[in-house]
């Protein structure tokens, strides 16, 4: 009898927390336009009043003058990045988001599959939407729907230290991959390597793509499906992985390379003086500033990727973008107005300037005092129109996982390019079913 | 009929959290292991046991599979017989156990992932790291070791980390079973002229077998487990070298989003950990019985 009892126990709880608890449906009830609306955000702390950085208090004003200004009360929830995309994916499968969010923009394919994310493309005038950067639009855009807006970005480039490449005898940074490579020769002693880059992870898959769009590869075709394994994408797909093994092999790049998954893992030789180009990210000039002495500093100088002969111009952009999650007519009319508030010219630059970001907005490289006329600044002017984002697909994930392996298994011995990518393209394919 | 109930209401609490926070978890993601659930949305349909037969079928599982059977073996090793003999020093009243107590438990104090962090930049594979600029000055080496990017080395690296911060533990488990083992075992044995190694392998281990044994059911599954260590440290680079199995599971639930794939990793962790504990509980019984 007992047994039977504590079967019953067993079985009526997992069923309660199956059947019952499982699914929770979003039990907010709707609001009138004359109360006021609480917004539940969702946000790593760097985007918000609560960073213990400089965007802090720059933020504070722009998120309470808001608050004050259309009656809406702000109700922050702090999510670490690296957990936030499981996160936020977790909540939108259980129908119970946020009523907001700041996301990464590469997520966001992955978010509007679960049809939790709210179309806001009727919300955004089509005179504002003409202020951003092409693809700053595209990125957020599936299905001729708008997702969201993008609010900050940053632009893949090559850094360079002049005082080394003058040393050298070089006036200018590498335009082409053969000068990038007879200067990473002459550049690389015992205490320095010629070239620094990140060959494994999300931070690989962001080197690579940049090289492989410059010529002309593709990753995924319209319909989602991978492509980089056939044709000229193949050819230019093997063309840049056979260019970062002779580097590697040459010992122009530190072998850690192929360990290394984010930028930023190349920080602790780029602030000791290991470097003397490096492909990094547009936020690192901050880092750079903050680390190493003035006068080093200065030295530190960017421009566009060097290009394979018969490349074009590429660059990389990645950022955060705003998302409305909220059915709600009234908090999702708030929830825009709230993106729009963040993301307007003025206070997009402040956010942008305080943080080491860089504006989506083409009208703020030309007006605001700091970006119109920053050395650093005018630069990205140049190379963002260059830039792309990555592809908006939801394969994209296991495609990136697949195609950095790949280029680990080359680069290290491991495998031949044929093989490395052959293999790369089944797991997809069979991971995809 | 008093007497009855007061039992099941003394073990009630424990019993509902188990069953909400264990065994609920558990058969659920069985469950989802025959699915192909994706948490990036879509219908989930029920597959069978067709997760299984991919996982059997992906080199990937069968490396991090190795890898963990690697990391695992040489970890218990090190950090049982370190934990034994750093309690073994300090046991006795000697000059600085006080001190050597205190920095070998600071190496358990430290966060995961500063631990990984550290090594990160310690190993670095040029002199800017400073273990091959020790080395290198002292003249044992003539050129860097690539520590992060030979897959043997970096594996070399991760096992040595994850001693370096679990040895505490070990000592501390070791340290209290010393405490227990009667003194005048010691005495008799000096009596009789035993020497040092005479009393350490009659004496001192035979009576703390059964914490030596439970230390080892510990230390297995929670190295077993390991995730954000060597996630941290190397991401499971390179080139899979130091994958465990734990990160397997992580990449494929929370990089790819395949919940359904994810949860049979899961279940099959599950099933070793079970293993591992069985064989344990059956040795230590014997041990306690003996």
């Amino acid at each position: 009898m007992k047994r039977v009892s504590m079967v019953a126990v067993l079985l009526l709880t997992i069923s309660v927390l199956t059947f019952g608890g499982g699914k929770a449906e979003s039990t907010t009830k709707e609001v009138t336009s004359t109360e006021q609306v609480e917004l539940t955000v969702w946000a790593d702390s760097f985007f918000t009043p609560k960073w213990q950085g400089t965007q802090g208090p720059v933020l504070d004003e722009i998120w309470r003058d808001f608050e004050q200004k259309e009656n809406v009360k702000l109700k922050l929830e702090l999510v670490p990045y690296p957990e936030f995309q499981a996160k936020l994916l977790t909540a939108l499968s259980a129908k119970n988001p946020p009523d907001m969010a700041i996301a990464d923009q590469y997520w966001l394919a992955s978010l509007v599959s679960t049809g939790g994310v709210q179309d806001i493309g009727a919300y955004w005038p089509e005179a504002d939407r003409k202020d951003f950067f092409d693809w700053a639009v595209d990125g957020v855009t599936i299905d001729k729907k708008v997702y969201g807006i993008w609010y900050t970005t940053d632009a893949r480039v090559l850094f360079y230290r002049k005082d080394l490449l003058k040393a050298a005898g070089y006036s200018e940074p590498p335009k082409t991959w053969d000068e990038l490579y007879e200067m990473a020769k002459k550049l690389t002693t015992k205490d320095t390597y010629g070239m620094g880059m990140v060959l494994a992870g999300e931070g690989g898959m962001c080197t690579l793509l940049i090289d492989y769009w410059s010529l002309g590869g593709e990753l995924v075709d319209i319909s989602g499906k991978p492509v980089f394994n056939s044709g000229k994408n193949k050819e230019s797909m093997i063309k840049v992985m056979e260019f970062y093994k002779k580097l590697y092999d040459e010992k122009l790049i530190p072998s850690d390379s192929i360990t290394y998954m984010s930028e930023n893992d190349m920080n602790p030789r780029i602030f000791g003086g290991g470097y003397a180009t490096f492909f990094g990210g547009g936020w690192q000039i901050g880092n750079i500033k903050d680390n190493v002495s003035k006068d080093i500093a200065s030295q530190w100088d960017i421009a566009l990727r060097p290009i394979a002969k018969d490349g074009r111009p590429s660059s990389l952009t990645g950022g955060f973008d705003l998302n409305v999650f909220t059915a709600d007519p009234v908090k999702k009319e708030k929830a825009v107005k709230f993106i729009l508030h963040l993301s307007n010219p003025i206070n997009g630059a402040k956010f942008a300037a305080a943080s080491n970001g860089l504006p989506v907005r083409k009208s703020v490289y030309m007006n605001d005092s700091f970006f119109s006329t920053d050395y650093y600044m005018r630069k990205y002017t140049g190379i963002l129109p260059y830039a792309r984002t990555r592809p908006n697909s939801v394969a994209y994930p296991i495609i990136s996982e697949s195609v950095t392996k790949a280029l680990g298994e080359f680069i290290s011995g491991q495998k031949s390019a044929d093989k490395a990518l052959a293999d790369a393209e089944k797991t997809i394919l069979a991971k995809m079913k | 009929m008093r007497k009855d109930k007061a039992p099941l209401s003394l073990i009630l609490p424990g019993l509902v959290f188990v069953l909400v926070f264990t065994l609920y978890p558990t058969v659920y993601s069985l469950w989802l292991s025959f699915t192909d659930k994706m948490l990036t949305g879509g219908k989930t349909s029920f597959i069978g046991f067709r997760n299984y037969a991919e996982l059997i079928e992906r080199a990937e599982f069968w490396n991090s599979l190795r890898v963990t059977l690697v990391y695992v073996i040489v970890t218990i090793f090190f950090q049982i017989v370190l934990g034994l003999s750093l309690a073994l020093l300090t046991d006795k009243k000697r000059i600085g156990r006080k001190l050597l107590r205190t920095v070998v438990l600071i190496t358990w104090v430290i966060p995961e992932v500063v631990v990984s962090l550290t090594f990160q930049w310690m190993f670095l594979g040029d002199k800017y790291g400073l273990i091959n600029a020790l080395l290198l000055y002292l003249g044992i080496i003539n050129e860097s070791l690539k520590w992060l990017s030979e897959p043997q080395l970096t594996l070399v690296v991760a096992i040595g980390m994850t001693v370096w911060r679990g040895v505490a533990f070990s000592m501390i488990m070791q340290m209290a079973a010393l405490q227990s083992v009667p003194e005048t075992l010691y005495e008799a044995a000096d009596i009789d002229g035993a020497s040092y190694f005479q009393k350490l392998f009659r004496i001192t281990i035979p009576n703390i077998s059964s914490t030596i044994l439970i230390n080892l059911i510990i230390i297995t599954i929670a190295t077993f487990n390991v995730m954000s260590l060597i996630y941290a440290f190397s991401g499971g680079g390179p080139v899979g070298a130091t994958e465990v199995i734990s990160i397997y599971m992580y990449k494929s639930a929370f990089k790819e989003f395949r919940f359904g794939f994810a949860s049979s990793i899961s279940i099959i962790m599950f099933l070793i950990n079970i293993l591992f504990t069985s064989v344990y509980i059956r040795v230590t019984k014997k041990e306690f019985i003996t």
